[in-house]
């Protein structure tokens, strides 16, 4: 448990990047965000709704995805979330980032 | 189960009920966390399990809310805001920070400036029939010849809140406190105040016929201005 605690800090830090990635292969709503963050992880990293919605006010706050409701399906309404070109360059300033930062890791650890 | 997890998602919004942002929020986690849980229960869980897997994986509320604080500052953005001379008819003020605001010669009837911030702001001559203030910040607050008949006051702060020839006849003022708030040339007839708490309230050249201050508390400077007044201060406790 503990384990599993300390990996998802870690991971916590990269949600931002992880959603900018997904949402580059076409608008999704929260739910389905989750869902493949918990499968592309291969089941090992699963989520809270809460890291997602602080991480997606924040992306719509700094203006690098946009929002909008979708139609009404199974008796509720789903929010879709758009990718800006803003957060293209977000995305990729970050996965660079994070390429340069594994580099120095691996060296010191 | 799907009451019971309505249920919970709303207790937790509930405190922020008045934001817009807040809203969207709890539709947008509610339709999530229902999808959630008919796939958990699609994959074999029961119903207990389902319902516990799904509300555990909301994770800390404290982090959801905090997400919510960031709009709340586009919000705030909204001072200095004159909407005088303008007809506002069932308007939505709640949760607005409208700091100088001016609200004069306008209808605003209907209005509801619930959680509202509306220090230092004036409010002359409007028609505020029918408004709602629940748990506004009213600090400095003026009402000038304002129409407030029938208007809902609630857990609102009254520092140095000033109504100046307002018809507040009937108003229910009951457990608020005021403190040095002025009512000057105003009717308060009929207004109850029952557990009111009153500290350096001024009532100047009122109407204060059969005003209600039962079980109320208040200092001596407002104690002595309505003793001058011939009020019943029979049940009021002095502080």
């Amino acid at each position: 448990m503990v384990q599993r605690q300390l990996s998802s800090d870690l991971l916590r830090g990269h949600v931002d990047t992880m959603i900018l990635k997904l949402l580059q292969s076409g608008d999704k709503y929260g739910y389905e965000i989750s869902k493949l963050i918990y499968m592309s992880s291969n089941e090992q990293y699963e989520i809270k709704e809460a890291t997602m919605y602080s991480s997606l006010k924040r992306l719509e706050k700094d203006g690098c995805i946009l929002s909008y409701w979708g139609d009404a399906t199974q008796g509720g309404r789903r929010k879709y979330y758009k990718i800006t070109s803003i957060g293209e360059d977000t995305y990729t300033q970050n996965k660079n980032d994070w390429e340069q930062a594994k580099r120095i890791l691996e060296r010191l650890l | 189960m799907i009451e019971k997890l309505n249920a919970h998602v709303h207790s937790i919004f509930a405190p922020y009920e008045s934001a817009k942002t807040a809203k969207e929020l709890e539709e947008e986690l509610l339709q999530n966390l229902l999808e959630k849980y008919n796939d958990h229960k699609r994959n074999g869980a029961s119903e207990q399990e389902a319902y516990k897997l799904t509300v555990d994986s909301i994770g800390e509320v404290s982090e959801l809310m905090e997400s919510l604080n960031l709009q709340y500052n586009v919000l705030e953005q909204a001072i200095n805001m004159d909407y005088s001379r303008q007809r506002l008819v069932d308007s939505d003020f709640r949760s607005v920070s409208v700091h100088d605001g001016k609200f004069n010669s306008c209808d605003l009837s209907g209005s509801d400036f619930s959680h509202s911030d509306l220090t230092n702001s004036t409010f002359k001559s409007s028609n505020l029939n029918n408004c709602i203030f629940e748990n506004a910040n009213l600090t400095s607050t003026l009402f000038k010849s304002a129409n407030l008949k029938g208007v809902t006051f609630k857990n609102s702060i009254y520092n140095k809140t000033h109504f100046k020839g307002c018809n507040l006849s009937g108003l229910i003022f009951d457990g608020e406190t005021f403190n040095q708030t002025i009512f000057e040339g105003s009717s308060l007839k009929m207004a109850s105040f029952r557990d009111a708490t009153l500290i350096n309230v001024q009532f100047r050249i009122s109407d204060l016929k059969k005003i209600d201050f039962t079980g109320a508390s208040m200092n001596k400077l407002t104690y002595n201005f309505l003793y001058g007044a011939k009020v019943d201060l029979s049940s009021v406790t002095i502080i």
